[in-house]
């Protein structure tokens, strides 16, 4: 009995496994509390992701949510992760002991197929039926104790997106855990994986057989037909409800007509609904400021509290209910399955640039945050194309950028109507953005005219089916993005905004000093240096610091700012906004470099350390940051001037 | 240059494996054309995978079969680009975006005469 020291320590480990889109990572969700994020796109998971899960017989099982795969035959870097777990191929992870083999029951021509290489390569696999409510709501019966028949595999139905959609898949884990404490070792551990195993397993499949493949595929296909063919499932029908609606949102002209009102309502709605819910945020901060101005006595403490925390932190936070906003819509667009459609439109002017539709994704993501966005790119097959795609993410104007842009344009843009109705600072925002992806645009071009030329880009990018969004994900995810974005403000924000408030308090100004004291302190005089560089493109020394704790996070410029306006005020302007502070201090030539300095603004240092880890080299995130510090100062060395030769 | 040829071959090998699958399905009426020329909402299936001049990656065939574009199955165009390119392509239950260069590998019989919705 001492096989089963081993089997009880180390518990089970459980994959889930199938095509993309198929609902895995919902189901992981499920099982294991986790909230990861699930869309309507294929490739929203990208890594493997482990969870726990305790049966209700207390068996601990490690669970794998893994990347959605076509076949056992990777052609992406998500898939080959895959692959590797399935065949066991991956330093330090055994061959999982059990298999569960999502199925989207709405789609078992497809899905059932990825179930057959599953089969051959010798694995305990269970048959997960999801979305087995949407198949019945398109009049799909499938006959679950038939299917499993069939197979020969035991078969659960699932629901990934209800709070009870998992029951039978948890209790097939508990029971099947429960029969293998009863017989001492699962099956798979007693037949470990050595490096015979696994060529053997690569030869079944055909992993290095080209030839082979094609006739398993064939025979694969031909026995899902079979299955299908005794369970009355023979033929979808020739027209689906997606295909009406793509009728007219994938139509050549109308659909892009959509595809550019949509955006252009986003952005409006960003700025006007935000409105309100600012100025209430707004507010409490300088209620709040007030306060605390009351109950301590004046000094450094008081200092710190409201021009460092109140002024910096606080200063950023009001920025919630637009990134709120922009994510509803986000979130909204993803759940529903148009994005890809998206892609689809612009697929051909992407083309243009050397880019395929299926950069489109990892771009969009990037207007979240660089970061996701350029893990996103492992889904693109075309390595060329992956490493122009992950240097162009940064141009995608993420969400950090949003509190600096919006803070400016609030500032030096008047909020008048324009073209019967639409806000002009919610216009100028859309050009920011704009201008973003058309520069990102022509960077692709340039990388691709010279050096990263490729020769043919495969789209092959799959079009789910519409749902509705569900409103438990959506609330998920704002949620999620509503606690990102105050750990943020709580967290590394706070921090700079505390640090900064120290390097622009001391050293105190001398005795008999004229100026605000902050010009006398180590942030006063760094700034005073980085003027020298930042003065030709119309900065002045305030903005100069600011650029600096940007590094680390951009919306800290925005705090920055507030912090160091706080300082350098001389009365009692507490209750000065910031925006007022820099709309009389600044000129409007300034205020517009400034915001095209952010269009590139190459500052983010995670950006740049996730560049390097994707792309396992120093020569992307080198060539990523002097590139856009070359543009960003360019940039906006020539929106100073051009504008001040037309003010003039 | 030596790997090519081989997997050539492989994939001519769906071309003769798909005549034997589809003859039992149904007597193929119509006539044969690639993916890329279907009109759009017109029903066809899919006769075989070739591999057409100015493919060079032939993996790129393959994986359209691993999608689902396999002889037999049938495809409809939901709809096209601006100029033609890409198209959206309904294959089972599921849509996929394809680049008329991969479609031209996707050779396909029309099922009926084009309906006239």
């Amino acid at each position: 009995m001492n096989a089963a020291v081993n089997a009880a320590t180390a518990s089970p480990l459980v994959a889930l496994v199938g095509n993309p889109n198929c609902g895995k990572t919902a189901l992981f969700n499920l099982l294991t509390g986790s909230r990861q994020k699930i869309a309507n796109y294929a490739g929203v998971t990208v890594e493997r992701k482990e969870g726990t899960l305790v049966t209700p017989r207390g068996t601990r099982i490690r669970l794998l949510d893994l990347p959605g795969a076509y076949s056992l035959h990777p052609r992406t870097p998500d898939e080959q992760i895959t692959c590797d777990v399935v065949l066991g191929r991956l330093d330090g992870e055994s061959r999982p002991d059990l298999i569960v083999s999502v199925v989207d029951a709405t789609n078992l021509r497809r899905h059932l197929r990825m179930v057959m290489p599953l089969k051959r390569a010798g694995h305990r696999i269970v048959i997960a039926l999801n979305m087995v409510d949407l198949a019945k709501r398109q009049g799909l019966r499938v006959d679950a104790a038939s299917l499993s028949r069939e197979l020969g595999l035991p078969v659960v139905e699932t629901v990934g997106i209800q709070a009870s959609g998992a029951r039978a898949l948890v209790e097939f884990l508990d029971a099947s855990a429960a029969a293998e404490g009863a017989t001492g070792a699962s099956p798979s551990a007693s037949d470990p994986v050595g490096d015979a195993a696994v060529a053997r397993v690569e030869k079944a499949l055909g992993v290095d057989a080209p030839l082979r493949e094609a006739d398993t595929l064939l025979d694969d296909h031909a026995e899902v037909e079979r299955v299908l063919h005794v369970l009355g499932l023979d033929e979808p029908p020739a027209e689906s409800p997606s295909d009406r609606i793509d009728r007219v949102l994938l139509h050549p002209v109308l659909g892009i007509v959509i595809l550019a009102v949509t955006l252009f309502l986003v952005f409006q709605a960003v700025f006007t609904w935000a409105t309100p819910l600012m100025d209430g945020i707004e507010w409490s901060v300088a209620q709040l400021a007030d306060l605390t101005a009351r109950v301590i006595p004046e000094g450094p403490l008081r200092s710190l509290v409201v021009d460092g925390i109140l002024a910096g932190a606080g200063g950023v936070l009001v920025f919630l209910p637009q990134i709120v906003i922009l994510f509803a819509f986000i979130l909204v667009l993803e759940d529903s399955g148009y994005l890809p459609r998206a892609a689809f439109l612009l697929d051909k002017l992407m083309g243009g640039v050397g880019l395929s539709g299926r950069s489109f994704i990892p771009l969009l993501s990037s207007f979240a945050c660089a970061i996701p966005g350029i893990m996103a790119t492992r889904t693109i097959p075309n390595a060329r194309d992956r490493i122009v795609t992950i240097m162009i993410a940064p141009l995608m104007t993420c969400s950090a950028r949003l509190p600096v842009y919006s803070l400016l344009i609030a500032a030096f843009i008047p909020a008048t109507k324009v073209w019967g109705g639409a806000n002009l600072q919610g216009v100028v925002m859309f050009v920011l953005y704009f201008a973003g992806v058309g520069s990102a645009f022509v960077v692709a071009w340039v990388m691709k005219k010279f050096g990263l030329r490729g020769a043919i880009h495969p789209l092959q990018m799959e079009l789910p089916n519409y749902h509705w969004p569900s409103l438990r994900n959506l609330r998920i995810g704002l949620l999620q993005r509503v606690e990102i974005f105050l750990r943020r403000v709580g967290g590394i924000i706070l921090a700079l905004m505390v640090i900064l408030w120290f390097l622009s308090s001391f050293p105190a100004p001398p005795e008999g000093a004229t100026g605000p004291a902050i010009e006398y302190s180590f942030a006063g005089k760094l700034g005073a240096m980085l003027a020298y560089v930042f003065e030709p493109i119309g900065f002045n020394w305030q903005i100069s610091i600011a650029l600096v704790p940007g590094l680390a996070a951009r919306e800290v410029a925005v705090g920055a700012l507030g912090t160091v306006y706080a300082l350098s005020s001389t009365g009692t302007d507490l209750e000065n906004q910031l925006g007022s502070l820099i709309s009389h201090g600044w000129t409007l030539p300034t205020a517009l470099a400034l915001l095209a300095w952010y269009v590139f603004a190459p500052q983010c240092l995670s950006t740049l350390a996730v560049v390097k880890r994707e792309t396992n080299s120093w020569k992307y995130p080198l060539i990523m940051a002097g590139y856009l510090f070359a543009l960003a100062y360019v940039a906006a060395g020539a929106t100073f001037y051009l504008a001040q030769w037309l003010l003039e | 240059m030596s790997a090519a040829p081989n997997e050539f071959e492989s994939l001519a090998s769906v071309d003769a494996g798909s005549r034997a699958r589809a003859v039992h399905r149904r007597s193929l009426g119509g006539y044969m054309r690639p993916l890329s020329e279907l009109p759009a909402r017109s029903d066809a299936r899919v006769f075989a995978l070739t591999v057409p001049e100015g493919i060079e990656d032939p993996e790129i065939v393959a994986r359209l079969g691993e999608l689902g574009f396999l002889p037999g199955e049938r495809v409809r165009v939901v709809a096209r680009g601006l100029f033609g390119d890409p198209i959206a392509v309904r294959v089972g239950s599921g849509t996929f975006a394809l680049r008329r260069s991969e479609a031209r590998c996707i050779q396909v019989r029309l099922e009926d005469e084009p309906t006239s919705k």
